[in-house]
């Protein structure tokens, strides 16, 4: 790091220190100037005597002096960007020091789980850090997409539902078909809640992610797991990867308190919606299909009538649905204590609504972390943590930016239009007649209810005791409760609420409750010995998970008026509710290994033994191992590298399970219900069959890593070649239905994916007053099917899965195009001649349009200079096919066939003269648009995620306002989406990657120290 | 004190750390499920089994109301209207192909195969509970149960050899393609092949067999629950409904010795409705379940597609009606006419627009039922009229016995019309007299799921005059059956397709 930013941190922190009271005493007086290994001093220095708790800070000149407890004392230096160092002082009066520059990527500790941390040049895995700073400045919505083109090979797959994002992460591609690809977060060492094996929580009938239940600005760090010999230590949970968050901890020292308040706007990037035709455009186009298919225009559905008008209407249904959306949010923390007892406490409060109107979410959260040492060998360290949250959710009708321009969402006078009245015969008569406006749920957003009230808390104590030097014990327990309340309330005055059939029965109300209880106890040995130049360390220990879930749910309607709304006073015949539940438990053993020698080699091994409750006796224990080694060449007093620093060889190989399986799969279940009593009596069906041969799904993964420093660590390069291969794949698939009509989890096949992934980080200048880095990582992964037992293939939608191919490249009738003499659209059949027939008998394998990129990542830039820094992040996909399918051809104008697309318009009207939409016709074959390459798109993008300007006030202002620090920042997001085929007048990936366009946001931050 | 707590802590870790030492992992790790249980678990258990031989006759009512409505719909006896769905208006037009996988091919297939399925884990669990030392009652009621599952699997096979395979008769030895055969709970990577419709019959013949001989077992132990000679429960599978089945298998057998005896035996056992409970026999059957029953689907409290099918007061409207023939074929003063023509009750408000009272009322409850729980149609399964006419039939075509077949016949056509039977009058010919069963079978057993299949085991070509687009389909004809749909296709290698249906 640049050392400008030193020097202003470290006025900073001389301002902090001199409004420290220094209480005089008798003692030991040190002094000495403290440097940095380039012989500049260093103002802002902490220096500490812990024996007398006595803290001081170096001046401007890098001066400091000190009354230490004795002689015999230990000082401590810190400063941030620099390591710490302890030096005794030995009865030396005058001591100078020299710190070194902190820990750069490649040197810093990184933090694997059960209390372990490791130097990197003892770390034998694959593991990326992300920091607090890194993340700082980053839409604080959720945890998950804070990770966004951070990390090489980590694929965060932002989706929406209905105008809600929802997100998917993938390490190193699915491996899974029908077991979770998700992988497992685990806050402060502590699995949480994340729904089903694809997010969503049972129980409610909309999802928030549990992973937008807690408060971002409390993260310290985020580590991903990748390789086997880390992930094995999370045995049958670890295979899709492990996410590890840690949370602020608590500083000795005086209080120091931190606090920042954002505010910020967002909107949506009219560019990335996708382009269809306005309100006459469409008018004119179905008139045309009507035509071209032989019918009059007087049988014309949209005629204008007495009762509606449609000629010169154009409804934009994307400006109805969308606004602008605010984001507010504060954060404050305090820290201090001494070493008996150091604390940090946190709260939090982030209130946003969405672009997507309707959308609202508040979070209240509240975190304390204390250390407390009992006695010289005994300590603890307790975590209370809790975030209160309230979502208000809209639930847009799904296809709601498809939904006709012509069929307006208001009448002339302003109140909501329920219905539409036009033609909708098709036998060569015209009849008007009155149908739903039901692609109009506005007036659920006005009238309707849907909210959810949510409480995420968790007590943990952890429990050192450390006898000796060489040993310890911990034992670290865990209780969460999350609890969620639901209420949706559907207004007599919407369409969802309204009963025609019976006006008495409208209103319609659903209440529920759920609630994700978990405990959690992990006991362990930890031990580390030194002999010679052999190090040790490693632990043993024993962990038992419970969790359950539970949930309640009322339903009724036909309420007197809408302010009613509870259940208990819903027509009494209409009154229903269910309950469910679901728990699950497992043990495990676990053990890990670390030796040293000399600095140079490595071995670590880790193995965890694991049961968990959801698979049936036979098959309930499983065993996980990995080994690892490293061998760090830089240490080797044979090699002159210079001017390569580090230079180290790695290899992991290892196995990890994936648990999360519907539990009834392995034993069979009969299940007595309602739908099966008989005659009012009690009776029982098969719900599945047995399948005791079911094993768990495993996979094993090799892995083979470089890192590379060079110049002084100025250049820094981290890449990784890895197999992971999955045997035994679970998959719920069709048997014949003589056996079971429902589908069944097998073991089908062995899948492997392959890849690489890079780091590369370089400082571009590194001077007094500007600095600059650049970060830049990718990855690419390619996944083969190697086996399938049954040798039949499965073929689904758009892709295959055959042995040899990828399970990722699709299948696809080839489109050929029009042709330019009919108009018709035309295929390659299977044989590659060309038919106009489409048949799905012509899908063929297409190993060239693959969903998989060719590179994909992120790059980001920091500058400082002065008080300003700036940061710069991209992320970007290059190559990769997606299916979205747009196109109809007009083979149908009714209300649900959409609006076409605008290059619906470009179709052909005249023979010889090449199109690109086919002749537009009403009912004429309705596959135009199925399964055919046609609904490819080419998914390579670069976007701009984020722009930040950041500026420090100087001391003159801050001195005045009686803090530390100040910082001013300016956050831009998704400023800009970038795809190679955009054209403002055609649609492209640009326009379909995100089906409620991107979301678009600049904020404004105060952050403070004092 | 510190000694104390070292003690202390060190105590804590040992307890935290002897699961390790000791099989407490068992009971750390039992997970109690509720509502859901493993098989074994589930069937070990007294009132389990018994709940899973309730949860058998569920499933044969899930079959049921798909089973009926195939046979009719195929049939000449309905007229479609706007409302029908997609799935019926192709089997309507005889338009079914093997891809249809949400309707007929697949719905049907999966329905009777979910039965038999069921019927492996009740004989294999059944089996094992008779040596678990339970009491004299309980054995005697697992040996009903299994006599239930033995005839409810001879049932779902010959309903599906019927709508998948050629009639018996097909070719002389009957060693045409028919229906797999299951009799064991099979692995999931199992692939049943099809075997002959022969083998199907001599399986059907078998299970029959092996029902009656375990009702007869049950019945000493445990008579009053268990007779031979009494319907005492008609909502459930009972000796005399084996009999009746048989009856009815030997009759499509074209072993007309055999059917008239099985018919017999039920006739001497089960009397004819009266003609007074006769139309409340299929509109209020909760309450009148009619004297003739002998196996109907109890929907007490089930909810069912076959009312919203036919029901023209509802919003859509009936998706079926009875075609104009239905409505020539009864004689003025035949009750039986009343089940074609909806007459609203006194405070109902009446058909929704559009809708005329044509309608299939043996379907529709009266809407005077005010418990929710009765207003269901029990469609039967076997009724005594059925048994009169197999016997009338299989009289004539064994022996010629002019008058035992017209006394059959009489018995059906006095009821309906409340007459002395001396008052009806018949041909007298064997030729005439088979014409008049085949009429009655029209207008006792119409809508029940008899038609299809009436046309095809007498070789005949269907030839409608209802409102289908497709008015004939001549014998033989492989429209005649079902495609074995895509899905099953796919995933059983060894399953061939019907003739006529492949892939083109």
């Amino acid at each position: 790091m640049g050392k400008c930013k030193i020097s202003v941190i470290g006025a900073i922190v001389l301002l902090f220190s001199s409004v420290v009271s220094v209480s005089a005493q008798t003692s030991f007086t040190v002094s000495g100037t403290v440097r940095d290994s380039g012989g500049d001093v260093l103002p802002g220095v902490a220096v500490m005597c812990k024996e007398n708790n006595k803290s001081v800070s170096t001046d401007l000149n890098g001066h400091y002096q000190i009354a230490a407890a004795s002689a015999s004392s230990i000082l401590e230096f810190s400063f941030i960007g620099m390591k710490d160092k302890a030096v005794p002082i030995n009865k030396r009066q005058i001591l100078d020091v020299i710190m070194e520059d902190d820990a750069t990527l490649l040197e810093a500790a990184v933090s694997v789980g059960y209390g372990v941390i490791q130097k990197r040049d003892d770390f034998t895995g694959s593991a990326v850090q992300v920091t607090k700073e890194q993340i700082a400045l980053k839409p604080a919505e959720r945890i998950d997409n804070l990770l966004v083109g951070m990390v090489p090979g980590m694929n965060v797959i932002e989706e929406s539902t209905s105008g809600r994002p929802s997100v998917k992460i993938r390490i190193r591609g699915d491996g899974s078909l029908s077991a979770s690809n998700e992988p497992l977060w685990i806050i402060d060492g502590v699995p949480i809640f994340q729904g089903t094996k694809t997010n969503s929580v049972t129980g409610t009938s909309a999802t928030v992610s549990p992973l937008s239940y807690m408060n971002p600005d409390d993260i310290e760090s985020i580590t991903v797991l990748k390789d086997a010999s880390t992930t094995t230590l999370y045995g049958a949970d670890g295979s899709n990867g492990v996410i590890l968050v840690t949370t602020r901890s608590a500083k000795a020292g005086d209080v120091r308190y931190n606090a920042s308040v954002r505010y910020g706007v967002s909107n949506v990037d009219r560019s990335t919606l996708a382009k269809r035709t306005n309100g006459p455009q469409y008018l004119a186009l179905a008139k045309e299909a009507w035509v071209n298919s032989g019918r009059t225009l007087e049988t014309f559905p949209y005629l204008d009538n007495e009762y509606q008008t449609f000629s010169n209407v154009d409804f934009d249904w994307y400006g109805a649905y969308m606004g602008t959306g605010q984001t507010l949010q504060a954060n404050f923390s305090a820290s201090g204590g001494s070493e008996k007892m150091k604390y940090v406490l946190s709260g939090g409060y982030f209130d946003s609504s969405s672009y997507v109107k309707g959308n609202e979410k508040k979070r209240y959260s509240i975190s304390s972390k204390t250390d407390l040492k009992f006695t010289r060998t005994l300590s603890a360290q307790v975590k209370l943590t809790a975030d209160y949250n309230i979502d208000d959710l809209f639930s847009a009708y799904s296809f709601y930016d498809e939904y006709l321009p012509i069929l307006p969402a208001y009448n002339e006078d302003g109140s909501y239009r329920y219905y539409n009245y036009y033609s909708r015969k098709d036998d060569g008569t015209y009849e008007v007649a009155m149908y739903k406006n039901f692609g109009n749920d506005l007036m659920e957003r006005e009238f309707d209810e849907d909210r959810q009230y949510n409480l995420n808390g968790e007590v943990s104590g952890i429990l050192t005791w450390k006898p000796a030097d060489w040993i310890s014990f911990t034992s670290h327990t865990s209780e969460r409760l999350l609890s969620i309340y639901e209420s949706t309330y559907h207004t007599k005055k919407s369409l969802a609420g309204m009963n025609t059939d019976d006006p008495s029965l409208s209103g319609s109300s659903r209440r529920s409750g759920v609630f994700n209880m978990a405990f959690y106890e992990n006991v362990r040995a930890n031990m580390k010995y030194e002999i010679g130049k052999l190090q040790a360390n490693g632990f043993v220990g024993a962990e038992y998970k419970t969790s359950g879930h539970f949930s309640l749910n009322a339903t009724g309607n036909g309420f007197t008026n809408d302010s009613i709304r509870e259940i208990s006073y819903a027509n009494e015949a209409t009154r229903k509710g269910t309950s469910s539940r679901s728990e699950s438990k497992s043990l495990s053993y676990i053990a890990n290994a670390n030796l040293t020698w000399d600095q140079r080699y490595v071995l670590s091994a880790n193995w965890r033994r694991q049961a968990v409750s959801s698979f049936s006796e036979f098959a309930r224990w499983s065993d996980f191992g990995a080994v690892g080694i490293a061998w760090n060449l830089h240490k080797e007093h044979f090699l002159e590298l210079d001017p390569v620093n580090t230079l180290r060889l790695k290899y992991t190989f290892g196995d990890s399970g994936n648990s999360r399986v519907d539990s009834s799969s392995s034993y069979g279940a009969y299940v007595i219900n309602s739908s099966h009593s008989y005659g009012g009596v009690a009776g029982a069906a098969l719900s599945s069959p047995a399948n005791p041969g079911l094993r768990w799904e495993k996979t094993y993964t090799h892995d083979l890593m470089l890192d590379v420093a060079a110049f002084k660590n100025r250049v820094e390069l981290s890449a990784e070649y890895y197999v992971r291969t999955t045997r035994d794949v679970l998959y719920s698939g069709r048997v014949s239905s003589i056996i079971t009509d429902g589908s069944v989890q097998q073991n089908v096949g062995v899948i492997r994916n392959r890849g690489m992934e890079f780091t590369l980080t370089t400082v571009n200048v590194r001077d007094k007053d500007f600095s600059w880095t650049t970060s830049i990582n990718g990855a690419f992964n390619r996944n083969m099917i190697v086996e399938l037992y049954k040798d039949t293939y499965k073929g689904f939608f758009d892709s295959i899965w055959v042995a040899g191919q990828s399970k990722d490249a699709f299948w696809l009738v080839r489109y050929a195009g029009v042709d330019p003499v009919s108009g018709q659209p035309m295929w390659y059949d299977i044989n590659g001649d060309l038919t106009y027939n489409f048949s799905l008998d012509n899908r063929v394998y297409l190993p060239e349009y693959s969903k998989e990129p060719d590179l994909y990542g992120g790059i980001s830039n920091d500058f400082q200079w002065g008080r300003f820094s700036f940061r710069l992040m991209f992320d970007y996909r290059f190559g990769g096919w997606d299916y979205i399918n747009i196109f109809n051809d007009g083979s149908s104008i009714t209300d649900t066939s959409g609006n076409p697309v605008v290059e619906e318009m470009d179709h052909w009207t005249t023979p010889g003269v090449g199109n690109i939409s086919p002749a537009f016709r009403y009912n004429y074959g309705s596959n135009h648009d199925w399964n055919s390459t046609r609904s490819l798109w080419n998914t390579t993008y670069v976007q701009l995620r984020s722009l930040s300007i950041g500026y420090r006030l100087p001391e003159s202002i801050t001195r005045r306002m009686s803090v530390n620090s100040c910082t001013l920042s300016l956050i831009g997001d998704n400023l800009y989406l970038w795809t190679p085929a955009q054209r403002s007048d055609r649609n492209s990936y640009k326009t379909l990657k995100y089906p409620d366009g991107m979301r678009r946001g600049l904020s404004f931050q105060v952050s403070l120290s004092f | 004190m510190k000694n104390i707590t070292k003690y202390i802590v060190s105590a804590l870790f040992a307890a935290a750390i002897l699961p390790a030492c000791s099989d407490l992992d068992k009971k750390l790790l039992t997970v109690e499920v509720i509502g859901k249980n493993t098989i074994e678990g589930f069937m070990k258990e007294y009132d389990g089994y018994v709940a899973a031989g309730e949860g058998l006759h569920a499933e044969l009512r899930a079959f049921y109301p798909i089973r009926i409505k195939y046979a009719e719909i195929a049939g000449d006896l309905l007229n479609i209207t706007a409302s029908a769905e997609e799935g019926d208006r192709l089997l309507f037009n005889y338009q079914m192909e093997q891809q249809h996988i949400a309707t007929y091919p697949r719905t049907y297939w999966a329905a009777g195969w979910s039965v038999i399925t069921q019927v492996s884990y009740i004989l294999y669990y059944g089996e094992k509970n008779l040596h678990l030392g339970w009491s004299v009652a309980q054995n005697a009621t697992v040996r009903k149960i299994m006599a239930q599952a033995h005839f409810a699997r001879a049932l779902a096979m010959f309903d599906l050899c019927n709508a998948y395979a050629q009639p018996y008769n097909y070719s002389a030895d009957h060693s045409h393609i028919g229906i797999p055969i299951l009799t064991h709970i099979a692995s999931f990577d199992e692939a049943l092949p099809r075997q002959s419709v022969a083998e199907v019959y001599a399986q059907i013949l078998d299970d029959l067999g092996s029902a009656m001989s375990l009702f007869e077992t049950a019945g000493k132990e445990l008579p009053d629950a268990v007779q031979k000679d009494v319907i005492k429960d008609c909502y459930h599978i009972s000796y005399i409904a084996c009999e009746a089945l048989l009856a009815r298998v030997y009759l499509y057998m074209e072993n007309w010795e055999k059917a008239a005896t099985y018919a017999k035996s039920v006739m001497d056992k089960v009397p004819l409705s009266p003609t007074a409970e006769y139309i409340n026999m299929f509109r209020t059957s909760q309450a009148v379940p009619g004297a003739e029953s002998i196996f109907r689907i109890n929907n007490y409290a089930a909810s069912s597609t076959m009312s919203s099918f036919f029901d023209p007061t509802r919003s859509g409207g009936a998706k079926f009606e009875p075609a104009p023939v239905m409505y020539t074929v009864y004689a003025a003063d035949d009750i039986r006419r009343q089940l074609l023509t909806y007459v609203p009750e006194p405070g109902e408000t009446g058909l929704i627009a559009g809708q005329t009272p044509k309608a299939v009322c043996k379907y529709l409850w009266k809407k005077s039922i005010s418990d929710e729980n009765l207003q269901c149609h029990d469609n039967f399964v076997f009724r005594a009229s059925e048994m009169y006419l197999i016997h009338a039939e299989a009289v004539l075509k064994q022996s010629g016995d002019v008058a035992a077949a017209s006394s059959d016949l009489k018995a059906l056509i006095a009821r309906a019309r409340g007459v002395e039977s001396s008052a009806v009058s018949l041909p007298s010919t064997v030729d005439g007299l088979l014409e008049a069963v085949k009429t009655e079978r029209i207008k006792e057993l119409c809508f029940e799921g008899h038609r299809l299949f009436d046309i095809i085991r007498r070789k005949e070509d269907l030839v409608r005059t209802n409102n289908a687009d497709v008015k004939t389909i001549s014998y033989p004809h492989y429209r005649f059956i079902l495609p074995i749909d895509q899905m099953e296709m796919q995933s059983n290698e060894r399953m061939k397709q019907n003739e006529g249906y492949e892939t083109k």
